[in-house]
């Protein structure tokens, strides 16, 4: 009977554990791209902390995951970088709304030993990841980094092994750059990878690639940051040598296109222009237009301050973490399309 | 005069027979609410066969078997064959076969019969601790040393070596991939070892010692004597080697971190690939067309298959150890009411007088060849260097996970909730939500678990049912608890329509379950049958008997059962993945989305960010050590307890 008394004395203090933690604030889950994660969770880490009235959450799972997330209505909110397919869009159950955040590079990332700053074009990274150039020392990377001590060394590519947002960034960029890739790749979060290893998420990849010596990959710029993993500068549609920067991504996007649409589906790769940086992207928040299917109106209030915030004050963040955040004129924008979000056919926030 | 009495016992026989009759209707409800245990389990069982095939019949019914042998995984064309998953789990759990099966062997031969006396209940303690060592510690040192050792040494030596030889080079071609088929086929022996070192152990010691004491009188050196014992239990290894293939096959957490993830198959062992347990986990929770996840669901129903022929056959070969030895010793075996602890302890003794063949009688010596003497040595440092190997392997990952989670643990772990990218914070959510899911897991699976032992032991008569009953509860003890993770999905995260506390907490429950069932059921029988008998024949019923005797008898032992079933689902990953999917605020309440540990330490140990991977390794360390001390706190506690000791 001794051990019973100890299996009690154990249950008694898994109970203390749980109500020493405090659970007040109702529950506003997220889920999707790992791309913006680095700022979501600043963000929500500083959201929370001033309103303890929500927790709101964001588990980065991928934006295949963060897709399928929003529309089984498992979370009230999801995240990705690639634009829903018109086909995606169809098969919801309601009209959902992307809300572009912020815009962000997605960097290529190598681990070379005793190469610094090595420089990649579209036609590189495109054969590099067809299979096509397999060894560091190709003639096509020795004649764009000249000087450069590249070793005779086997190519490993990494790329993610779950759908991704990043991925869709990075496909487009290839699918631009690369006749081949287009034919027989082509573009979405989850593709058919002719050659590597898979990295779960965009840190998986930063794993993948420290872990692996002459490996490269694509990850967000502040993975790369964070881990310390060297990236490499790319060349752009102009021919000009561009480092991955805020300002790279919005001349990017002020390059690819002259009035953002409606929806705020655009793609700002291999954007013409000489500070363009080549491979970059928005990242939307995936949020229904018409929220009364939560049946709880302080509920999708919650939801729309804390996205709102994002958009407005939670911009202010993004700079540390080497997000470019939205255009004046788009943050008008974006802002006037969640006010006409509606819960039982009246907007949630007020003015 | 004479009517008195009649009356008197005709009184207290009606007051008997109401009481009987009281007492009959306990003992049948008793039996009745036991058998509602084992009902619990075979409807789960066949639940998780049912929503498998129910979740995967679309699928079926558009590729049928095609599914099986075409290798075009394309979720953007929606094609599926599971061809490359299905050879990437073959070649890998062979792989680790090839290599842990020879050192089980060996390990468990030393242990029986070349060690130290005193060595051998201490290392067979240790394996058992190891085989509770969760999943994504292994694969998190696989990235962490294995990954850079084989790209960095191993390659490089295989390549100027084994590579040159033709047809065996083409395993060893293409670019060292650390990140590889090879690399997930090591930590996959190094984590089968255990499991096939244990049931080796038990099945050599049921070896009649006339087998060993034979060859030595005929003049047999260690080697040929030890041959003749391994050939004679050959069908009880087969049955140790067909279980850790089960384990391989379903092991999802540590290949997933490791195997690099990519669906399709290349000969060359440095290749990247995948299996099907590790696709489950990449690709499931984000399956966003109904056709791919009925395809991801139909994966999972042939990696169920796979495991329930492989755990079928291994029952299978060790029953045939049993049939071989009743007609062998027909005598020994006949003596029902010897208990299994009392056997063990007659024969210990008389097993151990002749580990060494310098205590065997002197005789003439026999003239044996060079080749028999020197294949008499080399298998005995064989044994040596094998367990010196093994020992020093698992001492080297828990010396790892030591070191890197002592310097990276701080209060603030067990204080602050997980942050923003590159601020060093703490998992306090994540271990209150891992005890939570583990209590509700309890809830479920302790009764079920215990009252499921009590049928097995105290009322299932020896007829078909009652086998069959036997053989689910060994099937579903060997279900991958991915496949287990698919079932709370569909059975409860759907129709709930979002993750939660619940749904992972139940796939833990079901876990739990056999392995509770069968302590149970281990326990209860080693009551001696005195305990019954003595009972019944003071007149208790059949429900006193168990509930106010057996019962407590066996209590000591039951209650380590399940707190060391609680101990190894505290460290399970894969069924939580997208059942609870994690929470990074504090959350008590299970119907919303859950932290646990595991959940945030798979995040963080599959990443390059420098505070993330520390905070993965305090992680690593607090839940081992909880595993570990745990498991020997448990142990030591209940040790001189109850019957066991009496």
């Amino acid at each position: 009977m001794k051990a019973c008394s100890w299996l009690v004395c154990v249950m008694a203090a898994m109970l203390l554990g749980m109500s020493a933690a405090r659970a007040e604030g109702a529950p506003l889950p997220g889920a999707g791209a790992t791309f913006p994660a680095p700022l979501y969770t600043k963000w929500i880490a500083e959201y929370n902390g001033k309103n303890p009235q929500v927790k709101v959450d964001y588990q980065a799972i991928g934006s295949g995951g963060g897709i399928k997330a929003i529309t089984d209505r498992t979370v009230l909110f999801g995240g990705s970088d690639a634009p829903m397919t018109d086909e995606q869009l169809k098969a919801a159950p309601a009209k959902i709304l992307h809300v572009p955040m912020v815009a962000g590079p997605v960097v290529m990332i190598y681990n070379v030993k005793g190469v610094e700053g090595l420089k990649l074009d579209g036609e590189a990274v495109g054969k590099i990841f067809m299979g096509e150039i397999t060894k560091w020392n190709d003639p096509h990377l020795v004649k764009i980094n000249p000087g450069a001590k590249l070793p005779d060394a086997d190519i490993i590519v990494a790329h993610r092994s779950d759908g991704s947002g990043t991925s869709w960034i990075f496909t487009n960029y290839l699918c631009k750059v690369s006749e081949h890739w287009k034919k027989d790749v082509g573009n979405a979060t989850s593709v058919k990878w002719p050659t590597g290893i898979g990295g779960k998420g965009n840190a998986g990849v930063a794993q993948v690639v420290q872990a692996q010596e002459n490996s490269i990959g694509y990850v967000e710029l502040a993975y790369a940051d964070n881990a310390k993993i060297p990236y490499a500068i790319q060349i752009n549609k102009a021919g000009k040598e561009v480092k991955a920067s805020i300002d790279g991504v919005v001349e990017a996007a002020k390059n690819s296109v002259e009035e953002i649409p409606a929806d705020f589906r655009v793609s700002i790769t291999n954007a013409g222009g000489e500070g363009s940086y080549p491979i970059s992207g928005f990242t939307y928040l995936l949020v229904y237009e018409d929220l009364s299917y939560l049946k709880d109106a302080t509920k999708a209030k919650e939801l729309l301050k804390y996205i709102d915030w994002c958009v407005n004050d939670g911009q202010e963040f993004a700079k540390d973490l080497h997000y470019a955040r939205l255009p004046e004129e788009m943050q008008k924008k974006v802002h006037e399309a969640i006010a006409k979000i509606v819960f039982d056919g009246k907007p949630v926030l007020d003015k | 005069m004479s009517a008195t009495p009649t009356i008197a016992t005709s009184f207290l026989e009606a007051a008997q027979s109401a009481k009987n009759r009281n007492r009959r209707l306990l003992d049948v409800a008793f039996e009745w609410f036991a058998f509602s245990g084992a009902g619990i389990m075979l409807l789960l069982l066949a639940l998780l066969a049912g929503v498998l095939i129910e979740g995967a019949w679309p699928a079926i019914q558009k590729y049928g078997l095609k599914f099986l042998y075409t290798s075009d995984w394309d979720p953007v064309e929606m094609n599926f064959g599971a061809l490359p998953v299905i050879l990437g789990t073959i070649v890998t759990s062979v792989l680790s076969l090839v290599i842990a099966v020879p050192a089980s062997i060996a390990v468990a031969l030393f242990l029986e019969r070349i060690g130290p006396k005193w060595l051998t209940p201490i290392v067979a303690f240790m394996v058992e601790l190891l085989a509770a060592i969760p999943s994504i510690t292994y694969g998190f040192w696989g990235v962490a040393v294995l990954v850079p050792f084989i790209q960095k040494v191993g390659a490089p030596f295989l390549k100027a070596t084994v590579a040159k030889v033709p047809v065996i080079g083409a395993l060893f071609a293409g670019p060292a991939y650390g990140f590889s088929v090879l690399a997930s086929s090591i930590v996959l022996a190094i984590m089968v070892l255990p499991t096939i070192t244990l049931v080796t152990r038990d099945v050599l010691r049921t070896v009649p010692r006339e087998v060993e004491q034979g060859s030595y009188a005929l003049g047999a050196t260690w080697w040929q004597a030890t041959k003749m014992v391994l050939i004679y239990a050959k069908l009880g290894i087969l049955g140790a080697i067909t279980l850790g293939l089960a384990r391989a096959v379903g092991e999802t957490m540590a290949v997933t971190m490791i195997i690099g993830n990519r669906n399709a198959f290349d000969l060359s062992l440095f290749s990247p690939g995948q299996t099907m347990a590790s696709l489950l986990a990449n690709e499931f929770l984000e399956a966003d067309k109904p056709e791919y996840l009925q395809a991801l669901v139909y994966v999972a129903a042939v990696l169920l298959a796979f495991t329930l022929v492989m755990n079928m056959a291994a029952r299978w070969f060790v029953g045939m150890v049993g049939e071989q030895k009743k007609s062998a010793r027909p005598k020994e075996e006949e003596g029902d009411l010897k208990s299994i602890a009392n056997k063990k302890k007659e024969e210990k003794p008389l097993n151990t007088s002749y580990r060494n063949e310098r205590l065997l009688p002197k005789v003439e010596p026999v003239w044996h060849s060079r080749w028999v003497r020197f294949s008499n040595k080399l298998m005995r440092v064989l044994c040596y260097v094998s367990f010196v190997a093994a020992i020093g392997i698992l001492a080297m990952i828990l010396g790892y996970v030591l070191y890197r989670g002592v310097s990276s643990l701080n209060m603030d772990f067990f204080t602050k909730l997980p942050g923003p990218i590159g601020t060093p914070t703490g998992m306090r959510n994540c271990i209150v939500g891992t005890l939570i899911l583990v209590a509700l897991g309890s809830c479920f699976g302790v009764p079920v678990g215990v009252l499921t032992g009590v049928y097995l032991s105290e009322y299932a008569k020896p007829n078909k049912f009652n086998h069959f009953l036997r053989l689910m509860v060994d099937v579903m003890a060997g279900t991958p608890s991915i496949i287990v993770g698919v079932m709370a999905y569909e059975i409860i995260v759907k129709p709930m329509g979002k993750p939660s506390g619940i749904a992972g907490g139940l796939a833990l429950g079901f876990l739990m379950c056999p392995v509770i069932a069968r302590t149970t059921e281990e326990m209860l029988r080693l009551v001696p049958r005195a305990f019954r008998e003595g009972s019944l024949a003071l007149g208790s019923s059949k429900y006193h008997t168990i509930v106010k005797v057996i019962f407590p008898a066996a209590s000591a032992g039951i209650i380590t059962g399940i707190l060391l079933s609680i101990a190894r689902v505290a460290g399970e990953t894969a069924p939580l993945i997208f059942t609870t999917v994690g929470f990074d605020s504090d959350v008590i309440d299970p119907r919303e989305r859950m932290p646990a540990l595991t959940l945030k330490i798979y995040q963080y140990a599959t990443s390059a960010e420098p505070t993330w991977i520390s905070q993965a390794w305090a992680g690593m360390l607090v839940l081992v050590m909880c595993v570990l001390l745990f498991s020997v706190a448990v142990r030591l506690v209940t040790r001189n307890q109850g019957f066991k000791a009496s």
